[in-house]
């Protein structure tokens, strides 16, 4: 994409509420792994269970992509806090169905009774992802690279990070969902992060 | 020692904490990031030999840049508010929480910020952070504050700060901290003022409260550079302790002025309701939202508070959530000072209660009059203040102590009344008469004493509890010897204190009230009923009074939920 990494998204943004087709193309593809690394994220731990996320980063950028003129923002904090808004709100719908579906309640309702790090998550609707305070430097365009980075890793690579650094969850916990030792996970996480540096400093090809 | 079975021999020793395929120095880099990721820093001093890990800077960069998006993503479960910390939060727009600081801060210490170079965190807030950092090519230190750039996310805002920033710069007074620079790097807005080396008054009074002098002499600067800022148009909007810093020779400095004013409301807003200021020492028109209302007179109050605070070492309302803090800010009146800690001179205590008047007119009118007040007191002059008018006392105590005025508003009335009508009918036996006199005055007595106690510093938590426990036995106990029948009219008096303990808005509480109410309808049932009342009667009223408390305590549970919501909110 022929696109400076560090550039704001607002140029853009304007270009695509004018109603320019491309930009608006650009722009969705600029934040759809952004989107999808927060969905995976949020649904992740909320469900305690791998459910793909991909419906729920389709919905919410066709959703972005139909309502672009409502947004009224002019900053890409604001532009990002919007999309996490809608999101929010598909993410919300798509655990209510989740919990309303028995015969995925009664399958997956295993796996959720044995993790240790629940007391944030059990029934409790997920917080309005606009609410992060302590974030406390915020970087929206850094934040947009890791999101791109993390997407461009190996599988287990991104698996490993997904769980440990995005959601937190602890080494034992991260190696009985994988399925391998907690040493192997620690090894793999050292090597996630090392890889995910490498592609974070070298220049896009 | 025995051999693992070959058929295990690929899996490492699970019991091991660390992974065996790593060799030392992959284990000890593995060791730094893991303490990175769980504690947001890693202690510099541990690491032996920082030239034998090239690569930890930047796998120190990418986690923090990883934690940050983390936070965005599923923000960590927020640490308890401190106290004092400042609230910024939108009645309207959920999207806007108050600025808090989160368990997983990253430090940016020792890194080139613009033209500076900080040095090392010196605090947070809920604006953002501040950084002791210095200049690096006119090698001043400042302190450096990075503005949270959530609380600048549009345009409008950024626009104000600066204005806001240009004002503060232009001002300077020996007591207040100087604003030198205001800016962006690297996407984030900063300011840097004076750095003071020494304490905040915050940090002082965590050791107990000031000798009344020293609290005099702190404010009446204090005062004096609020009534500065005020004489150049800027009302400061959050006046506490954590913002007046003291040097190293005691010398008090304001800082933080005017900033609140960035995030505050006006007018041609759309946002509306937003409270800005610290709960504590937020003045009734601050907590009440009237955003059009705040003026230097708020100021005022808050000097009032932080003397206060000064004086007795607590602010004058303090309670776990800021929604009971601020309804008695809003609601009800401060205990004197001297009544907490002895010895305060009364002059003092005066002028303290007079700037946390809750109508802006009855403080005094500018910061200026409170400090030449403060500095006659100093010098053994008498105060301008003129001597609080009766009415106005007791409407003081009746804020103060409402509980205690209640039981006298019901108590002496009924006792005269019984007294009256002892005199006017000839048939009453004197006997049953002086005990429910005796009744009535030791209902008296213990209201009396259970207040006391209530006003001590560390009140015990069961007072609520005995206050209906003690109300519901009384009620029977005169009811019981002053029994003529029939009694059934009297009876009103089980339902008006089940609603009246609604008022505690602790659902326990009015089942506890319900309760005690049944008991205490049971002994008069027992003793004093009339014998000809129909049979169903009782049970009926009985339940009647059960659906009375279900009803009140469902009320409590409602307004319960509306004080969580506000308290998620607001931290």
């Amino acid at each position: 994409m022929p696109h400076d990494d560090r550039s704001s998204l607002i140029p853009l943004l304007d270009r695509a509420r004018s109603g320019e087709a491309s930009a608006r193309d650009e722009l969705f593809a600029r934040c759809r792994n952004y989107v999808a690394l927060i969905a995976q994220t949020r649904v992740e731990s909320w469900m305690h269970a791998k459910v793909d996320a991909s419906d729920l980063v389709q919905q919410t950028l066709l959703e972005a992509f139909r309502g672009i003129e409502d947004f009224r923002g002019e900053t890409d904090a604001e532009w990002l806090a919007w999309l996490r808004k809608i999101l929010a709100h598909n993410t919300n719908d798509f655990i209510r169905r989740y919990r309303t579906d028995k015969r995925a309640i009664g399958r997956e309702r295993p796996l959720a009774t044995t993790n240790p790090d629940q007391s944030r998550a059990a029934g409790i609707e997920p917080a309005d992802p606009g609410k992060t305070p302590s974030q406390i430097l915020a970087d929206h365009e850094r934040d947009i690279q890791i999101a791109d980075a993390i997407a461009r890793l190996a599988d287990d690579h991104r698996e490993v990070i997904l769980l440990r650094n995005m959601q937190r969850l602890p080494f034992d916990e991260i190696a009985r969902r994988m399925d391998r030792t907690r040493p192997a996970v620690q090894m793999l996480w050292m090597r996630a992060i090392r890889k995910l540096e490498e592609l974070l400093n070298q220049p896009r090809s | 020692m025995t051999t693992p079975p070959p058929d295990r021999g690929h899996e490492p020793d699970e019991d091991a904490g660390s992974p065996t395929g790593f060799d030392e120095h992959e284990q000890r880099l593995f060791e730094m990031l893991d303490e990175y990721v769980e504690r947001g820093q890693i202690d510099g001093s541990k690491v032996e030999s920082p030239e034998s890990y090239p690569e930890l800077p930047g796998l120190l960069d990418c986690l923090s840049s990883l934690e940050s998006l983390a936070e965005v993503a599923d923000p960590r479960p927020p640490a308890p508010p401190e106290f004092g910390q400042t609230l910024i939060w939108d009645a309207t727009d959920g999207d806007d929480s108050p600025a808090r600081h989160g368990s997983s801060t990253f430090h940016l210490e020792d890194r080139p910020f613009g033209p500076y170079r900080l040095i090392e965190q010196i605090g947070s807030g809920g604006m953002g952070v501040v950084y002791k950092a210095e200049h690096q090519s006119l090698r001043s230190i400042v302190a450096l504050k990075m503005i949270r750039s959530r609380q600048l996310a549009t345009a409008e805002e950024i626009t104000r700060f600066y204005r806001e920033a240009r004002a503060a710069a232009g001002v300077s007074h020996p007591n207040i901290v100087a604003v030198h620079d205001v800016g962006e790097y690297d996407g984030h807005h900063y300011l840097s003022m004076d750095y003071v080396e020494g304490q905040d008054l915050d940090s002082l009074l965590r050791n107990g409260p000031l000798e009344p002098d020293r609290a005099a002499e702190i404010l009446t600067l204090v005062a004096r550079a609020a009534d500065y800022l005020h004489r150049q148009g800027v009302v400061h909007r959050d006046l506490k302790p954590s913002n007046i810093l003291l040097d190293t020779d005691g010398r008090p400095r304001v800082t933080d002025f005017g900033l609140a004013k960035v995030f505050d409301t006006d007018d041609s807003q759309t946002r509306t309701g937003t409270i800005i200021g610290t709960p504590a020492y937020m003045s009734p028109e601050q907590a009440s939202g009237k955003a059009s209302a705040v003026s230097p007179l708020s100021d005022v109050y808050s000097l009032g508070a932080i003397l206060y605070e000064m004086l007795t070492g607590q602010p004058p309302f303090r309670y776990d959530n800021p929604l009971d803090t601020l309804l008695s800010v809003i609601e009800s009146e401060p205990t004197p000072p001297s009544r907490l800690r002895p010895g305060i001179p009364a002059d003092l205590e005066r002028i303290c209660l007079t700037c946390l008047e809750k109508d802006p007119e009855r403080r005094y009118p500018s910061a200026g009059a409170l400090a030449d007040d403060l500095q006659r007191v100093i010098a053994d002059q008498p105060i301008t203040l003129p001597a609080t008018s009766w009415w106005h006392r007791l409407a003081r105590w009746i804020r103060r102590e409402p509980e205690l005025v209640s039981r006298c508003l019901g108590i002496i009335p009924a006792a005269t009344i019984i007294q009256v009508n002892y005199h006017l009918s000839n048939d009453i036996n004197v006997v049953d008469h002086t005990l429910v006199m005796l009744a009535l005055l030791l209902w008296l007595l213990v209201a009396v004493t259970l207040q006391k106690l209530q006003n001590r510093l560390s009140a015990p938590r069961l007072i609520p509890a005995a206050w209906c426990v003690a109300d519901a036995t009384f009620f029977t106990l005169s009811v019981a010897f002053g029994a003529r029948q029939p009694i059934e009219l009297l009876m009103i008096g089980y339902p008006a204190l089940i609603v009246a303990s609604g008022l505690w808005f602790q659902v326990r509480l009015v089942w506890l009230m319900t309760a005690v109410s049944l008991v205490g309808f049971d002994v008069l049932l027992l003793t004093s009923l009339a014998p000809n009342t129909p049979r169903q009667y009782p049970w009926m009223y009985a339940a009647a009074l059960i659906a009375i408390g279900a009803i009140v305590a469902h009320q409590v549970r409602r307004i319960r939920i509306l004080s969580d919501l506000f308290e998620r909110r607001s931290g």
